[in-house]
């Protein structure tokens, strides 16, 4: 059980985290469970779809999050870019793609907002066969069609 | 951000196989307009999104809300070289400025090529990273993001029977709408009047066509393009700001702020997000911010820099912003002046950096990938820019002041006061040295002779130096004198520059200096009347030539001025309006224009083929008014009357004669 101002988070593999609330509600999805519901507030917050590792990763850089948020002079905005930076630069490519599900469901949309940024980096030099792989994406163009768009930017390629 | 994090070697195995719709769209968002153009083609469902107006709105936002202005260009007109340079609102808020920041770009449509004659691209204005461009006369809607453009439609104003006409345009964003719109106002002077009318047309980009809307508040000639700000499009019209509501096509008026006694030349723009006031004295540049945007008391001058006035341009008042350091960044043509807040601002300039080395200017690199944003439409241009969300700038006039100019501030002025023969001479030994080449050994001492001799008898002849001063009066006159003097002296053609440059001193020596690798001399490559355009570009102001023209256009014959004094104030003001200068027909219009109604009438049923037929003509009207005015006088009957409405009845046959004596009546 939690104590008063914190929230126990459990992740799908039954590992569990005690966080503060400030840190658990960076999450919309989180903050709205315990917005309606009380007794979410005081039992435990089964989040479906998060193993540990990720879950843990989520709560590392929401906790750096919320206590910036809370004083900005300890960790500055310069911290925290930086803090950002090394975040996603560590991340391996499993993590990423896990990450971004999981922000994305559990509505964090600072994190999820920089994990998008870091992917459009990754793949912003990338020919469409490529995306096309990456985002398992069957192309319904005819070989014509695509010609066709191609023609219309030949300098973006 | 994303410029900084490192992309991992393995980076070739990402798989992000069932990501949902909307994770896409929010990775698609942040990537660079290349990018999307690209991806076009990865699938049909991929295709519609990037081309949904919905995705090119948010991409935009997003873009257009970086804090660290990563996709925000500056765009410029780099008018010696013709060509348009582009350089990262970043990189320029960012001290110092890296080597190579300044890149080329292409126009969307090849550039006329006129030299010394009028500007062959003006950036009307910017909106959204669209930008709005004026190249010879046809108006252009440009993303160069995409490096799609649109040449808009012409208007149905015709020029008709009137002596000029002039548009002056401002670019827009109606929200209402959801439309981009051009706000052309015509001026014109219609023959027989002296006023100046406009007509309004407003062009929609959804509709693609111009419609007339109500006539423009102030029948006053307007010199700089709108500013877009609001929802609006602000005009300086005299001591007040004129909008026009994109939206509701409805006028505004509100006052400029006092600028004091010495005003030189001012403009509006938009610094940090509100409409600004640039201001020049002689001096220094004042800049004002309108803090609560339409109310007048809230006006506040937020700082002022010392200033060559020699550096303003009518066309391209500088570029102002403020650096996050607060340094204050002056930036004319590619002279960067830096201003730091902790000294006096009064002071000289800090540093003086130029923004980029000319020969460094490459134009091999692309814009990259940082390129300013959206799919459809892109970044912006406005005057004095900085933390507004459309940031970046126009500037048109560019470098010919180089180092020597900037490096000569402070030297200037203790080394060409009193100049004495010998400081000339050395002065020609360098201009001809400068020609150089060893195979033009034998024809440099032949130059330098005639050089000499020439040298010799202008400098008999008196001949005035220059050097550059506050008051643009005295090179036109400088000019002038040379010119009299080279026709008393019958100078040919070919060497009239060659000496005149030599008698140009300091500040004045300098510039030419800075603008001969351009121009060789020695093969004739500039006329006199080439060298007259660039001086005067220089040393007479074009906002003082603007407002010689405007004196011109709006002259009249007032009731104690005399035909004669008409004409010579006249004839002293054509010279800055080439266009009607050149042409008899007009000058005779607007000659007859400005006179005297009753005089004016008189010849307005005639037909004169020559300028001077009409002034004689003028003048004989003017004498037999005196004339009858003197028989009145002694109680006689006013005999003009009857003849002037004879005039009326048979002016459809045109055969009024030239009443030059009193029986023709």
């Amino acid at each position: 059980m939690a104590s008063k101002g914190n929230l126990t988070l459990k992740s799908c593999n039954g590992k569990e985290f005690i966080v503060e609330e400030k840190v658990a509600v960076m999450s919309t999805t989180i903050k709205n469970m315990v917005d309606v519901d009380d007794s979410f507030a005081q039992g435990v917050i089964p989040i479906i779809g998060v193993d540990g590792k990720i879950l843990a990763k989520l709560i590392e850089y929401c906790k750096e999050h919320a206590e910036a948020d809370e004083d900005e002079e300890v960790k500055s905005e310069e911290y925290l870019k930086k803090f950002d930076e090394k975040f996603v630069d560590e991340l391996n490519l499993n993590d990423l793609y896990d990450l971004l599900k999981a922000s994305n469901y559990l509505e964090i949309t600072k994190l999820l907002n920089l994990l998008c940024q870091k992917v459009a980096s990754m793949i912003k030099g990338k020919k469409p066969e490529e995306i096309r792989r990456i985002f398992n994406i069957k192309n319904d163009f005819t070989p014509e069609e695509e010609e066709e768009i191609n023609r219309q930017n030949p300098w973006a390629f | 951000m994303d410029s900084q994090i490192a992309i991992p070697q393995d980076s070739d195995l990402l798989t992000l196989p069932d990501l949902p719709f909307e994770l896409i769209t929010d990775i698609l968002l942040r990537l660079p307009v290349k990018s999307l153009l690209k991806f076009n083609c990865v699938s049909k469902t991929w295709l519609s999104l990037i081309s949904s107006s919905k995705f090119i709105k948010s991409h935009l936002k997003l873009f257009s809300e970086n804090k660290e202005y990563t996709h925000q260009k500056l765009m410029l007109f780099d008018m010696s070289y013709n060509s348009l340079k582009s350089c990262s609102l970043q990189s320029f808020l960012d001290a110092p400025m890296a080597d190579g920041a300044v890149t080329n770009i292409s126009p969307p449509v090849e550039l006329p090529d006129k030299p010394f004659r009028h500007d062959p691209l003006c950036i009307v204005g910017s909106c959204d990273g669209l930008i709005c461009l004026d190249i010879d006369y046809d108006l252009y809607l440009w993303n160069p993001s995409t490096r799609k453009y649109k040449k808009l439609p012409r208007t149905t104003f015709e020029e008709g029977p009137e002596i000029f006409f002039y548009m002056n345009c401002g670019f827009g964003y109606d929200n209402s709408s959801d439309d981009y719109k051009v706000v052309a106002i015509f001026e014109e002077s219609p023959a027989k009047k002296c006023y100046i009318a406009t007509q309004v047309w407003i062009y929609g980009l959804k509709t693609d066509s111009w419609r007339r809307i109500v006539n423009f508040k102030k029948e006053v000639h307007l010199e700089k393009s709108g500013k877009f700000l609001n929802g609006k499009l602000h005009w300086e019209v005299g001591s007040s700001v004129v909008s026009i509501d994109l939206e509701t096509e409805m006028y505004e008026e509100f006052e400029l702020p006092y600028y004091g006694k010495y005003r030189f030349d001012s403009a509006l723009g938009k610094f940090e997000g509100k409409l600004a006031a640039l201001c020049s004295d002689y001096k220094h540049i004042h800049l004002w911010v309108m803090k609560e945007y339409g109310v007048k008391e809230s006006w506040t001058k937020i700082f002022t820099v010392s200033y060559r006035i020699d550096l303003w341009s009518n066309y391209c008042p500088p570029l102002l912003c403020r650096r996050k350091n607060g340094e204050i960044i002056v930036l004319q043509g590619w002279l960067l002046m830096v201003y730091n807040l902790k000294d006096d601002l009064d002071k000289d300039p800090q540093v003086i950096e130029r923004a980029q080395k000319r020969k460094n200017v490459d134009t091999t690199t692309r814009t990259g990938d940082d390129e300013i944003h959206d799919a459809e439409i892109e970044v912006p241009l406005i005057n004095l820019v900085h933390g507004s969300r459309n940031a970046a700038s126009r500037i048109d006039q560019g470098i010919p002041r180089a180092e020597e100019t900037t490096f000569n501030v402070e030297t200037a002025a203790t080394s060409s006061q009193a100049v004495d023969i010998g400081v000339l001479l050395q002065t020609m030994t360098q201009v001809i040295q400068n020609q150089n080449q060893q195979q033009l050994q034998q024809q440099k001492l032949q130059q330098e002779q005639t050089q000499s001799s020439y040298f010799d008898k202008l400098y008999r002849a008196n001949a005035p130096n220059f050097e550059s001063g506050p008051d643009p009066n005295v090179a036109l006159n400088w000019i002038a004198q040379m010119k009299t003097i080279f026709k008393a002296l019958r100078f040919l053609e070919d060497v009239k520059v060659q000496v005149v440059i030599l008698f140009l001193v300091g500040n004045a020596e300098n510039w030419w200096r800075s603008m001969e690798p351009m121009i060789d001399v020695a093969e004739n490559d500039i006329t006199w009347e080439e060298f007259k355009e660039m001086f005067l570009d220089q040393y007479f102001p074009r906002a003082l030539r603007k407002k010689r023209q405007n004196d011109f256009y709006s002259l009249r014959q007032t009731e104690n001025m005399t035909v004669l004094q008409y004409a010579n104030k006249f004839t002293s003001l054509e010279r800055f309006c080439p266009k009607v200068f050149e042409d008899e027909e007009k000058k005779m219009d607007r000659f007859e224009q400005g006179l005297r109604e009753e005089i004016g009438c008189q010849l307005a049923s005639h037909k004169f083929t020559t300028f001077k037929n009409m002034y004689d003509a003028a003048l004989a009207v003017e004498m037999r008014f005196k004339l009858n005015k003197d028989e009145r006088s002694i109680g006689k009957k006013p005999r003009w009357m009857i003849g002037s409405n004879q005039a009326v009845g048979t002016r459809q046959q045109g055969n009024f004669k030239t009443p030059t004596k009193d029986e023709d009546l």
